[in-house]
Order: structure tokens, then sequence, then C-alpha cells
């Protein structure tokens, strides 16, 4: 198979898969009553009469699933370079940083809304909980696998601690790092949304989360799915933009984003 | 430095290269060689080409200069002279991953000649390669050293190949590794094809051979290997 008509062929086939959904969606939707199964093009229309509501929302949620993400890669990374420095740091921080991981992000919502006078920075602290521990143990992992003669030959020319962070770990790491990026970009959404489920905040101020609450409380189930809808469309742009970036950084060098030759 | 498998050669190069620490006896240097490495004084090559993998061929083999703190036209000209000496030129901006695995032990070789050492380190530098990759990499090495007159140590595990090369052949024991002969070949250089099949040649291949099997007979865990 020749490579033009392969690359056409992924996006002919995708589209085709998607349109079957919709039609599926579409016929079964006509056989049931809009309260439960929204019709694609009910849908469609929620989205555009409340967008009033929902575009307010969606901005909310991107802020705070964007921002989340950003300090979950300030914060991995910082404490990944930290934690490598030596055995000893690590053998005392991980073990915080699994706890705060496995904990369910849920649990510890309502303590931290206690806590934290200014519901957006729980809601953000939340998000970030739950997003820098891919970002933190990647990093960590990648910048312990370095190649063992390459960190020799740093040492046989006299490297210092930095130059050998800078010059070799942080681009062994890349690889790593990036997996985790991907990670943590699909769970600081999810974190966002839980983490606004959980608080429950009503106002100018809510999110996307709060906005499905709502509608499912008067009972307006597209809007409901005009919602979700837009989570979903959240998520694919964060995962698009996480691997653009990836590869961006990376096609020169990594097999990952190498073409095979045989 | 030829024996077996897990004797120490390798280890014994990185002693010498100050990249362990001996548990007994010392190492001593000629006057106005350092053992400490802030000069670049030591060219060390390794069984893998160990290169890296995101940077260029001109940037892995700059990267020696650029630890010890050589940078501007000094650093570019010993990176273009480097690369010009093993043959890659044409190369300078490519990816390891772009090229053969001979032409990644030449990027290799230059990153460890970059620094202008007075001795070089070379550990199994060719074993990975295929046989008439290794005999032209043996003969640009030899021509490389009759230029320079590096003090060379190497490290090997082919009869062949360190009868084909060496002055000295050291040839050590299983573990424990110890010295257990020593050859002189005498035949002058430059050495060429027609020495691989000359009478010389043969003869000192023969008596490593019997004093490696020799060796390797007395070591009781030679069958576990």
């Amino acid at each position: 198979m020749n490579r033009s008509r392969l690359s056409w062929l992924r996006v002919a086939v995708p589209l085709a898969i998607s349109v079957l959904v919709v039609i599926v969606w579409h016929i079964s939707a006509a056989a049931t009553l809009t309260f439960i199964l929204p019709s694609p093009a009910q849908t469609i229309a929620a989205l555009v009469e409340d967008w009033a509501i929902l575009g307010p929302a969606l901005w909310i949620t991107v802020k705070l699933t964007l921002l989340a993400l950003l300090l979950a890669v300030v914060g991995g990374v910082a404490l990944a370079v930290f934690m490598i420095q030596s055995r000893w740091i690590e053998f005392a921080l991980y073990p915080y940083a699994v706890v705060l991981q496995v904990t369910p992000i849920i649990a510890i919502a309502p303590l931290l809304l206690i806590w934290v006078p200014e519901t957006q920075t729980a809601l953000l602290i939340l998000a970030w909980i739950v997003a820098f521990f891919p970002i933190l143990s990647n990093t960590a992992q990648g910048l312990k696998s370095v190649d063992h003669n390459l960190l020799n030959l740093f040492d046989l020319y006299g490297a210092g601690r930095w130059q050998t962070l800078w010059l070799l770990k942080t681009p062994s790491a890349l690889p790593y790092f990036f997996t985790g990026l991907k990670i943590a970009g699909g769970l600081a959404l999810i974190a966002a949304v839980v983490a606004e489920f959980a608080a429950g905040s009503a106002g100018r101020r809510s999110g996307l989360a709060f906005r499905i609450f709502e509608a499912q409380f008067l009972l307006d189930t597209p809007r409901v799915f005009a919602a979700l809808l837009l989570l979903a469309l959240t998520g694919i742009s964060i995962f698009f933009a996480t691997s653009l970036i990836s590869h961006l950084a990376m096609r020169r060098w990594h097999e990952s984003a190498a073409p095979r030759e045989n | 430095m030829l024996g077996p498998s897990g004797c120490g050669k390798s280890t014994l190069l990185r002693l010498v290269a100050d990249l362990g620490q001996p548990t007994a006896g010392i190492i001593s240097w000629r006057s106005d060689a350092q053992p400490k490495q802030t000069q670049g004084r030591i060219g060390y090559v390794f069984q893998d080409p160990t290169l890296m993998p995101w940077a260029t061929l001109s940037d892995n083999i700059r990267l020696p200069l650029r630890i010890i703190g050589t940078n501007g036209a000094e650093a570019d000209h010993a990176v273009s002279e480097a690369l010009e000496l093993v043959g890659l030129t044409n190369f300078k901006r490519a990816h390891p991953r772009e090229l053969s695995g001979g032409m990644r032990m030449r990027a290799s070789i230059a990153r460890a000649l970059v620094t202008k050492p007075r001795l070089l380190l070379l550990d199994e530098p060719f074993a990975a390669l295929d046989e008439i990759t290794r005999f032209r990499l043996n003969d640009d090495l030899l021509a490389l050293w009759h230029r320079f007159g590096w003090t060379v140590v190497f490290v090997s595990h082919s009869v062949f190949e360190s009868a084909y090369l060496s002055q000295r052949i050291l040839l050590m024991t299983p573990r424990p590794g110890r010295i257990a002969e020593q050859f002189n070949v005498k035949t002058p250089y430059p050495r060429s094809e027609s020495y691989r099949t000359s009478q010389p040649y043969n003869e000192i291949c023969r008596d490593i051979s019997a004093a490696l099997n020799k060796v390797m007979s007395s070591d009781p865990e030679a069958g576990n290997r």
C-alpha cells in the first residue's frame, strides 16, 4: 500500500465510523423520548441555544484544566529534578506523592474546600494533585534512565552536576516526560470536572460540570449532551495538542516519531 | 589487552580513566599526563558508539569540548578537523539514527579525538561491527595512530585483531583476571592487508591462540560460560 493512500485511509476510516455512529444515535433517539436520549440535531440545537450558559462555563473549565496542567508540569518537573539529586530525598518524598495520587480526589475535595476559602483555588489544587503525579513519576524515571556509558563519558571529562543534568539527563528524559504530559493532560480535565462536581459551586463562575448537574436537575437532557460534547472535544484537543508538541520536539531523533524504513 | 569476557579488561580501562577506584595497587602516570580529565587528555571509546540520539553528529563530537569549556572558533575548528579525520564531514548535521553502525563508530572515535588526547582507551570498539567494516576501521585506526602517535590501550577478545594492531599484547586469564603472558609483535608499521596473510602474523596468532587455550583450560568455570 503506498503512503498517500494510507494517509487518505487514516482520515476516511475514522470519519466513516463517526458518520455511522451519528446515524445509529439518530435512529435510537427517534425511538425514545428526548429527555432519555436527545438526537444529534437536538444536541447541536441545545449547544447553540444555550451557548450563553455553556460558553462561559466551558471557558472556566478549560482555564482550570490548562492552569492545573501548567502547574503540574512546573511542579512535577521541579520535584523530579529535586528527587533525583539524592536517593534519600527520593525515599523521603516519593511515598507522599504516591499517597496523594492513590487517595481518590473526590475524598480530598471536601477537606480542601473547607481549608481553602477561594473555591476556584481549591479546584485548581485538586486538579493539580491528580495531574502532577504522572509528570513527576515519568520525568523522574526518565532522568534516571540515562545510558550508563554516556554518564561515564560525562564523568571522564569532569562534567559537573548541572552540566550532566542539562546536556544529558534532560534530553534523555524527554520521551518519558511527554508520555507523562499526555496522561496528565487527560487527567487534568477529568480532575477539573470531578472537582467542580464536588464543589458544586453555582453562579457566574461555575464550570461545565456544574452546568451538567443543573441541566440534569431540570431534566434538560439535550443540554447535558451538549455539555458532554464540549467536554469530549476539550479532551480531544488537549490530547492532540500534547501529541503534537511531543512529535515536534522529538521528530528528528526519537524512534517513536521516525518513519520505519522496512 | 586480550582475554575472555568477564576477565576484567574493561574494568582495567575504567580504572585507567579514573572512572573507578582500585581496591589495591596504584596506577601511575607519566609526568606530562594527568589522571584528571579536565583538559581532555584521555579519549575513551566504548563498545557501543554511545552517541546522544537527540544531537547531530557535530554536536555529539563537540560534547567533550563543551564539558571542558572550550567554545567558539577553537571548538568549531577542532570539531571539523575531527569529522574530517574519520571521513564524516558530509554527515555533520545527521542524527545518529540516520547512520550505519560503522559510521556511528567513526563518530565515536572522532569524539574521543576532538580534545587531542595523549592516551586513547578503546574498549572493544569494533566488536559489534561486521568483518568488512571492522577491517576497514582497523586500518583507519592504524593510519590515525601513525599520524598522531597516541598511546593506545585497546581491549579486544579477538586474537586476530590484537595481532594485527598491536605492538604488545597482554593476555589475561579468566576470573580472577591476571596477566598470563605478554607477546611482542615485531612487525613494523605501516601494516596493511598483506600483513594479514604473512608468516609472522600467522605465527603470532598461533602462539596467542595456544596460550589462550592454555589459560582457558585451567579455568574450572570455563564450561559454564
